[in-house]
């Protein structure tokens, strides 16, 4: 059964685009990660035009961060107030991603820039997850006491504007959470991601936030980061296909729910370890793009 | 009374010869048109519109008419979607990485442009009639911009690669020996058209060739809009935005909300 999507212009299989929001929804659940990292490329290879996955993963990013906020929100694990420092970088951040992108629309350069930022980005935390989750699992073989310091102190800590966060445990200048998000808002807008791959890791080791409360907070400033890419992208360039949102979405809620059952079975390294080589892979693919001879060294597009 | 009725009989008699004289004039009139124009060709489809809705996977139709020919005659059917501005890139290996590094733009290149016929077109008519009647994406008089360092001795390969890259998008194409022609006054043909089409007016040339030669050409149009739910979405995406963005948010985390309350674990 072939369903047309208006905006992607583009009539794929109901089952295949369920499947597939199923899928990555399968692996967010047993990860606890949003999976827009994996969505947006395989959307892409569909034949969805970068622009429409992109803008149309934001807008289903939006829904699957509430879902999951929900849960932590009940446990108390969302600081709110780091959370909306958080957000407001990544307003500002993702609204000059949403330029950025058109800029590079218009210069042909696009497709280039996001496969770049994947194979850059997904690459260092690939191979940062994959050493840490290998360390532990030594660690824990040969049970050795290990305790890590609550957080290191180093020159962020002496920035001015300082904050005290109390739900995070920490007293800290809002420029250094506010930079990061801004940055992580101008990536989650042109690689068509929630960006919580870079903002966990960045909240734990630079921010020295506690592990509990690091998953609520990115997920509750995503909400925001997300939000606003698809309103931006509804205005600037129409690319929201709302339908092929809601297709995935359908799969993606009922993925993420036998994902979440399955992740309980197995343990923490060994989770981190199998989603450090899925994201390695995700790198290698898209880095293999780039340096491949192409099959066609001229490509024809029509401009709207 | 009686009178009236004669007069009316008569009245009816001038009548029928009224009509009599009439017909044998139209019947003239007409014979010698059809008789002028031995070559007539009519066609037309079994739809003139395609509606893309939701459900759209593409469209088929058939396209059928009549000739005044002889056995062997053939047909060439173009069809031809709204002009479209087209920009074609080339990529070359920078620091190890392939980059779009030139590009050109077409400003007026059909959006769709397929080729039906009876016969290999080689077969059907010389390349002069051919450029002639404009058949063939190679004639079409296509205006373009220069960008960065395209050289215009390097135009052909251009034109090449557009033409390659709208054929593999089955954009572009010659279906040869998709005509049947039965006996040499009626033809048939079935045209598929893919799921990428753009919307817009299509037109439709018919062409009837004997021997190489032209003999007549008809036209007629297809119209491709969207329909029904996908209409709607595309209308409110493009006229809305504002409201269409809040409204996709809305739904999202309503949607998000609604799962997290389904799938709650007590």
């Amino acid at each position: 059964m072939y369903i047309y999507f208006p905006i992607a212009e583009i009539s794929l299989n109901l089952f295949i685009v369920i499947g597939l929001g199923g899928f990555i929804g399968f692996l967010s659940g047993l990860f606890g990660v949003g999976g827009g990292f994996l969505m947006t490329p395989l959307l892409i290879f569909l034949g969805i035009p970068a622009p429409v996955a992109v803008a149309t993963e934001a807008n289903q990013i939006v829904a699957s961060s509430v879902s999951g906020v929900m849960a932590h929100w009940r446990r108390k694990n969302v600081d709110f107030k780091m959370g909306t420092v958080l957000l407001l970088g990544g307003l500002v951040g993702s609204s000059l991603g949403v330029l950025l992108f058109a800029l590079l629309e218009k210069i042909g350069q696009l497709d280039l820039v996001i496969k770049l930022s994947y194979v850059f980005f997904l690459g260092i935390i690939g191979i940062l997850m994959l050493w840490e989750s290998v360390r532990t699992y030594i660690r824990s073989r040969k049970s050795e006491f290990y305790r890590r310091k609550l957080h290191d102190h180093n020159w962020l800590h002496g920035l001015p504007f300082k904050m005290r966060f109390r739900r995070s445990k920490l007293y800290i200048s809002a420029l250094v959470p506010f930079s990061i998000a801004a940055f992580v808002g101008v990536l989650s807008a042109i690689m068509g991601v929630g960006g919580g791959f870079i903002m966990v890791p960045a909240m734990i080791y630079l921010l020295g936030m506690p592990t509990s409360v690091v998953i609520g907070t990115s997920l509750f400033q995503i909400i925001f980061v997300t939000a606003n890419v698809t309103l931006l992208q509804s205005v600037q360039t129409q690319t929201v296909d709302f339908l092929l949102a809601g297709t995935l979405l359908f799969g993606a809620v009922i993925g993420a729910q036998v994902g979440t059952r399955f992740g309980g079975m197995l343990r923490g390294e060994q989770l981190r370890g199998l989603l450090a080589l899925i994201v390695l892979l995700v790198s290698i693919r898209i880095g293999y793009e780039l340096i491949a001879m192409p099959l066609d060294l001229f490509s024809s597009e029509m401009v709207k | 009374m009686r009178n009236l009725i004669d007069r009316l009989k008569i009245y009816n008699k001038n009548h029928y010869f009224v009509v009599l004289i009439s017909i044998l004039v139209i019947n003239f009139f007409f014979y010698s048109d059809s008789y002028a124009e031995s070559n007539a060709l009519v066609a037309d489809l079994s739809k003139s519109n395609i509606s893309i809705n939701t459900d759209f996977n593409g469209a088929s139709l058939l396209l059928f008419g009549s000739i005044a020919g002889e056995e062997g005659d053939d047909i060439i059917v173009i069809i031809s979607g709204p002009s479209s501005e087209i920009i074609t890139r080339k990529k070359s290996k920078i620091s190890g990485i392939w980059v779009n590094s030139n590009s050109i733009k077409w400003k007026n290149a059909p959006s769709f442009y397929q080729i039906f016929t009876t016969n290999p077109l080689s077969e059907i008519a010389n390349i002069d009639v051919l450029r002639s009647l404009a058949v063939g994406t190679e004639f079409l008089n296509l205006r373009y911009e220069k960008f960065d360092d395209v050289e215009t001795k390097s135009y052909l390969d251009w034109r090449r690669a557009l033409t390659r890259n709208m054929k593999s998008a089955s954009l572009w194409k010659t279906n040869e020996k998709t005509i049947q022609v039965i006996r040499g006054a009626l033809f048939r043909a079935e045209v598929a058209l893919p799921a990428n089409i753009t919307t817009g007016d299509y037109e439709v040339r018919i062409i009837h060739f004997r021997n190489g030669r032209f003999i007549a050409e008809d036209k007629t149009a297809i119209a491709v809009k969207k329909a029904g739910f996908s209409a709607i979405i595309y209308h409110l995406a493009h006229e809305y935005s504002i409201f269409y963005g809040i409204f996709a948010i809305a739904f999202a985390v309503f949607a998000g909300w609604l799962a997290a309350t389904i799938f709650q674990r007590p």
